[in-house]
């Protein structure tokens, strides 16, 4: 319910202290500048959130060395007409909102005898700046990560995507938290149902906090039994960049140092940044390897369960001899072997992530060959038990997207089960499952296998941009994300030409240097 | 962005019906084709698949603008009509789903797993098929777009490789010509395409241009993978020969080998692609079934307000103006009780009957029975083989197809929900109960090779091990030095050694007088009857990497062969076989035996098989020379001696030259 600023400001004062009781952290400042008769004001903000207001250099310090200056007749005046010339200011009639502009880092301005307050932007809460990429790690490319400030990442982007059309819708998500948000897309290419039914899921948020993009994730997507990552997270402002140009959205949260991209489909979740920074050769060959590391992380124990429990047929001779030699005198079956070194695997991965710095890489060290050595000459397991665990660790680490990679670890396990209870049967069948899990799972109500299935939309296929990445003169259209009618990106260079952002208009420079539009 | 409008693309479509007939047409032609000559065989593919465009182009063009199959054929040949090609069409998607699972299940069991309970089998492709049932035909769309290109490429690789190594049956080339079975060979083609899924499968199609090309396409790029296996089959097993197995397709993909390929059996990965489009059968098949009782459920929810709205017509009469007003306003019902009454029923009534769900599930029963017995008749399989088979599935696995029957049963009363949990819930018990019947590495013994001899009136198999195996030594990469260090003694101290076999592969010593299979000669008497050192002893000998058994039938040394190791007997990686000449003055035990290799389905047909006498080799001279890798050795032979080629055969050519 709105709480109306009087125009006494003594009112204010008393509700204002009413309201931040307890809050040692909120500075309520009294001021009295004019001259010769002094105005009454009052100043409130974050202590660690606002630069020293004393500071000539600062807004606020030049604001209130103006009003000190000015007589008491000017200061309304100059306050209601923005004269300070501040760049970053709004004015409030409701306290609400004033203690909410105050809350989200800014100071925030009472005059006696003026019924508004005036929000005057700082510095905003302390946080770690641009920093390095460090779980999206590229050979080529930009370095620069996502901080944890909304508002320096919206600004990373539009570094970017320097055009109008890039829109930021902030948003207020929390009801305690207040957390800031932000929809960044191309308002031209994205589709507007998509835009409306994200707009929609965050209305419709009802939650105590949100304390990181995480949280708005799982809300803002239908419910559904489904390990996969409907939404695509990136900590990288050119992937993101890259997205918002194929007409995805890219959500913001303060203080969460990842973007979230919508929709998403396998397809994208398996590509990386610098795939294409440069040729398609070698972009084809490195997505090929990660389908295969796919294919390894979610089949590899599982085959090897299938083929040396039910079908060694399938090996030679000499190697399934010598697999049968290297399992002699191990005590546990092959389905148990398989299960204790994966859930081994994983502890060690959970306390190498918890671990600090250096004793974390050890971890890894300790684990994998002492231990597993240990295991092996301890006769507690073969020796191909290890290296085929290893090579599903590789696999799963090659995954670009760290929630798919997730999520392939968990379905490993049902994998395992079925092939080690019933060989290849279980295999077919496991793989069938999947594929059906698959074709039913969608994104913002995009299939999640495009553009391997509905290949062709609106006419135009995808398949050039799968697991093989065509030339860059090839991917002449943004993937079926965009918006109909806009989706061509390139053209063929046959003069000075450049987009307007629509594929139905193509500016022409012609050798005059006069401009024509034509289609 | 993406309606969900139950629809799929041309393209779908046509993944959608390739993936369906692609495992069906594999294993059920040969079954229908047997006996007929190569001729008519390739006469009836043709035929049948021309004869089934037709009739295919015949429907899209009565019903290809129809939304409701059922509206159109109550307005072409009446309700009662069209009640009955609807349960027709229930109880054809019936069998369907029950023999699809059934080859699943027979071909796991077969192949893959023999001691799991066929049940057991049966359970995981119902689950799988009911979780892509409870989806939409969206999601049969997509499965199938994305699976088939890969699906297809696979299949003709590997019947490209099996063409490759195909073995004419001699004589098979006089047997050409088409006989007088075209026509009834043509239909059995026809038939086994089916046509029911197009009713409604067309009405789900997006866009309707060249829709009868469409489905030509999709039934050519069916019948030729099928058509190639199938007469790959023919000439390597004979028409008549085909009749042995099971399913010969399978089997003489056995025969595929890579040269310096790294993987053995192919037949496994034939058989994957085969399991994977027969899931997508039984999911696509329990979908249409659901349309289709939905559909019936529907009208006969509306049969039932109408019978309800008849018999109240007499009290209406009694009841007041004032109270059919009152009536009129609370249900909603504007109109006189007479155009109710004449039959057609408001839109409201029709939505109110959706919701209701008071029709009891045994009057589906019942008219299913009858309407299945009726259609079994009028279009199902005609040839007494496929008829036999379809017989045996229905009737020997009864779990099966009762099980089958319950979850339709509860997928018609429930939402789509109950049948995905239903499924589950299912294939976890079907699992728990399954056990785990893996058998390690370890707990297998791999003979290398076999030789078949007759000394008299005795039969006698020597069993040749790999150089480790015999002497028994086990102990992975650290045991190496150890194995070579017993390599040289074994030359030396061969008593020794079989001490320590003992004593490791804790053989039971029972003393057996006679054993099943001899004659009761028992004793410790040796001869050295050909110069080879065998002892007529009944218990099984060993002789450095050989062990020799013996008896008078196959059967009895079979026994002692299970009975000499307490490890599984593993014969997939056999290389060769020699085979006494004398075995033939033997017919039947020669039959026997070479009936033995060719249904052991870990025997591949490219097994080689020696004549002992022509080819002057025997397994203790090839144990002299290989240094314990026996199969290696005789494989090695076959590979890179010439006169050894024209002399040995393979178990496929010789099973076809017997069987075909």
């Amino acid at each position: 319910m709105e709480d109306r600023i009087s125009e006494r400001l003594s009112e204010n004062e008393a509700r204002i202290r009413r309201l931040c009781r307890g809050c040692d952290d909120i500075i309520i400042r009294k001021m009295a500048p004019g001259m010769p008769e002094p105005v009454d004001c009052l100043i409130v903000y974050i202590e660690s959130a606002v630069s020293n207001m004393m500071l000539e250099d600062s807004v606020i310090g030049k604001l209130l060395n103006h009003l000190w200056e000015l007589p008491a007749r000017d200061i309304r005046r100059v306050i209601s007409e923005n004269g300070a010339g501040i760049s970053d200011s709004s004015e409030f009639t409701s306290l609400e909102e004033a203690m909410d502009a105050m809350l989200a880092g800014n100071a925030v301005f009472f005059l006696d005898g003026y019924g508004k307050a005036l929000k005057i932007s700082s510095q905003g809460y302390p946080g770690l700046g641009v920093s390095k990429a460090e779980s999206e790690k590229v050979l080529r490319g930009s370095r620069e990560a996502f901080s944890e400030s909304v508002k320096l990442n919206t600004a990373l982007i539009r570094k970017r995507i320097r055009s109008t059309g890039l829109k930021v819708e902030e948003n207020s998500v929390g009801l305690r938290s207040n957390t800031v948000t932000a929809l960044v897309y191309m308002e031209d290419l994205v589709r507007p149902e998509l835009l409306e039914r994200i707009r929609q899921e965050l209305q419709n948020i009802c939650i105590d906090a949100v304390p990181d993009s995480g949280i708005l994730e799982q809300l803002t997507e239908r419910f559904s039994w489904t390990p996969f990552p409907r939404f695509q997270t990136t900590e990288r402002p050119d992937q993101a960049s890259m997205a918002i140009l194929e007409g995805r959205i890219a959500l913001l949260s303060d203080n969460s140092p990842v973007a979230l991209l919508l929709p998403t489909t396998l397809n994208t979740l398996m590509k990386t940044g610098d795939d294409y920074y440069g040729g398609f050769e070698i972009a084809s060959l490195l997505r090929c390897i990660r389908y295969l590391a796919l294919f390894l992380a979610f089949s590899m124990p599982g085959l090897y369960l299938a083929v040396t429990g039910f079908h060694p047929q399938l090996l030679p001779t000499a190697l399934a001899l010598s697999l049968a030699e290297a399992r002699a005198g191990v005590p546990f079956p092959g389905l148990v072997e398989i299960l204790f070194l994966e859930i081994s695997f994983e502890l060690l991965r959970e306390a190498g992530i918890r671990m600090p710095g250096a004793i974390g890489n050890t971890i890894g060290i300790v684990g994998g060959l002492i231990i597993g050595q240990a295991a092996v000459s301890a006769n507690l397991l073969s020796p191909v038990v290890v290296i085929v665990t290893a090579l599903t660790a590789l696999g799963s680490f090659s995954i670009p997207n760290e929630e798919l990679s997730e999520a392939i670890r968990l379905l490993k396990y049902g994998m395992i089960v079925l092939c080690g209870i019933l060989g290849i049967y279980g295999f077919v069948f496991g793989w069938f499952l999947l594929l059906i899990h698959l074709c039913r799972l969608e994104s913002f109500d995009i299939p999640y296998l495009m553009p391997y299935v509905a290949s062709s939309r609106d006419g135009i296929s995808a398949v050039t941009d799968g697991i093989l990445r065509g030339p860059l003169q090839k991917l002449a259209f943004r993937p079926v994300f965009t918006r109909p009618g806009a989706r061509r990106r390139y053209r063929k260079n046959t003069g000075q030409k450049a987009y307007s952002g629509s594929d139905s208009k193509v500016r022409t420079h012609s050798e005059n240097g006069k401009t024509d539009s034509r289609k | 962005m993406f309606s969900h409008n139950q629809k799929i693309s041309p393209r779908q479509m046509k993944s959608f019906l390739i993936l369906d007939w692609l495992a069906r047409l594999c294993l059920m032609l040969p079954v229908c084709l047997a006996g007929r000559s190569l001729g008519t065989m390739v006469g009836c593919l043709a035929a049948g698949f021309l004869f089934w465009v037709i009739f295919a182009g015949l429907i899209v063009r009565v019903s290809e603008d129809e939304h409701d199959f059922f509206e159109l054929l109550s307005r072409r040949i009446g309700t009662v009509g069209a009640w009955l090609v609807y349960i027709a069409g229930l109880f054809y998607f019936l069998v369907y789903t029950t023999v699809c699972i059934n080859l699943c299940a027979n071909l796991a069991s077969v192949y893959l797993l023999p001691e799991v309970p066929l049940p057991v089998l049966a359970a995981l492709p119902l689950a799988a098929g009911l979780y892509l049932a409870a989806g939409t035909v969206e999601i049969q769309g997509r499965l199938s777009e994305l699976t088939v290109p890969v699906v297809l490429v696979l299949f003709l690789f590997m019947a490209a490789l099996d063409a490759a190594g195909m073995n004419l049956v001699p004589g098979v080339e006089h047997r050409l010509l088409p006989d007088e079975r075209l026509a009834a060979g043509s239909y059995e083609v026809f038939a086994c395409m089916g046509g029911m899924f197009l009713p409604v499968l067309l009405p789900c199609l997006s866009a309707k241009r060249n829709t009868v090309g469409l489905l030509r396409r999709a039934a050519a790029w069916s019948i030729l993978p099928a058509g190639i296996l199938l007469f790959i089959t023919a000439s390597s097993f004979g028409t008549a020969g085909m009749f042995q197995f099971e399913f010969p397709t399978v089997r003489v993909m056995s025969n595929v080998t890579v040269p310096g390929g790294f993987i053995q059996r192919w037949d496994v990965f034939f058989l994957m692609l085969l399991l994977f489009s027969l899931a997508f059968s039984v999911g696509s098949s329990l979908w249409a079934l659901n349309e289709v009782t939905g559909r019936l459920w529907q009208e006969a929810a509306g049969l039932k307000w109408k019978i309800m709205l008849e018999t109240g017509e007499k009290k209406w009469q009694t009841v007041s103006e004032t109270e059919k007003q009152k009536w009129w306003e609370r249900e909603g019902i504007a109109g006189g009780w007479q155009e109710e009454l004449a039959g057609e029923l408001t839109e409201f009534q029709k939505e109110r009957i959706s919701a209701d769900d008071n029709l009891p599930a045994v009057l589906w029963v019942i008219r299913g029975l009858i309407i299945f017995v009726i259609f079994w008749g009028a279009a199902g399989f005609r040839s007494p083989e496929a008829a036999i088979n379809y017989y045996r599935a229905f009737n020997l696995y009864l779990l099966t197809p009762f099980m089958i029957f319950v979850y339709i049963l509860l997928y018609f009363r429930g939402c789509r929900r109950k049948t995905k949990k239903a499924g589950m819930l299912f294939g976890i018990l079907c699992i728990l109960l399954t056990g785990c019947t893996a058998r390690e590495l370890e707990d297998r013994i791999f003979p290398m090779a076999l030789e078949l001899r007759m000394e008299g009136e005795q039969l006698v198999m020597i069993y040749a091990w790999n150089g480790e195996e015999a002497s028994g030594s086990g102990g992975g990469g650290k045991g190496q030095e150890e194995e070579e260090t017993e390599e040289k003694e074994k030359t030396e101290g061969k008593e020794q050694t079989q001490e320590m076999e003992d004593s490791k592969k804790g053989k039971r010593k029972e003393e057996k007088t006679t054993d099943s299979g001899t004659d009761g000669q028992g004793g410790n008497e040796t001869e050295t009857g050909d110069g080879t050192g065998f002892s007529l002893q009944a218990e099984p000998v060993e002789q450095g990497n050989l062990t020799i058994f013996r008896g008078s039938t196959l059967s009895g040394i079979q026994q002692q062969v299970e009975e000499y190791s307490d490890r599984y007997m593993d014969y997939s990686h056999v290389k060769a076989v020699i085979l006494d000449e004398t075995l033939e003055e033997y017919p039947e035990l020669e039959r026997e035996v070479y009936e033995w290799f060719a249904r052991e389905p870990a025997f591949a047909a490219s097994l080689i098989i020696y004549p002992a006498q022509e080819s002057g080799l025997s397994l203790v001279q090839a144990d002299e020379r290989s240094d314990g890798k026996i199969g290696d050795y005789l494989e090695n032979l076959y590979e890179n001696n010439r006169k050894l080629q024209e002399i040995a055969v393979t178990l496929g050519k010789k099973t076809s030259d017997l069987f075909g």
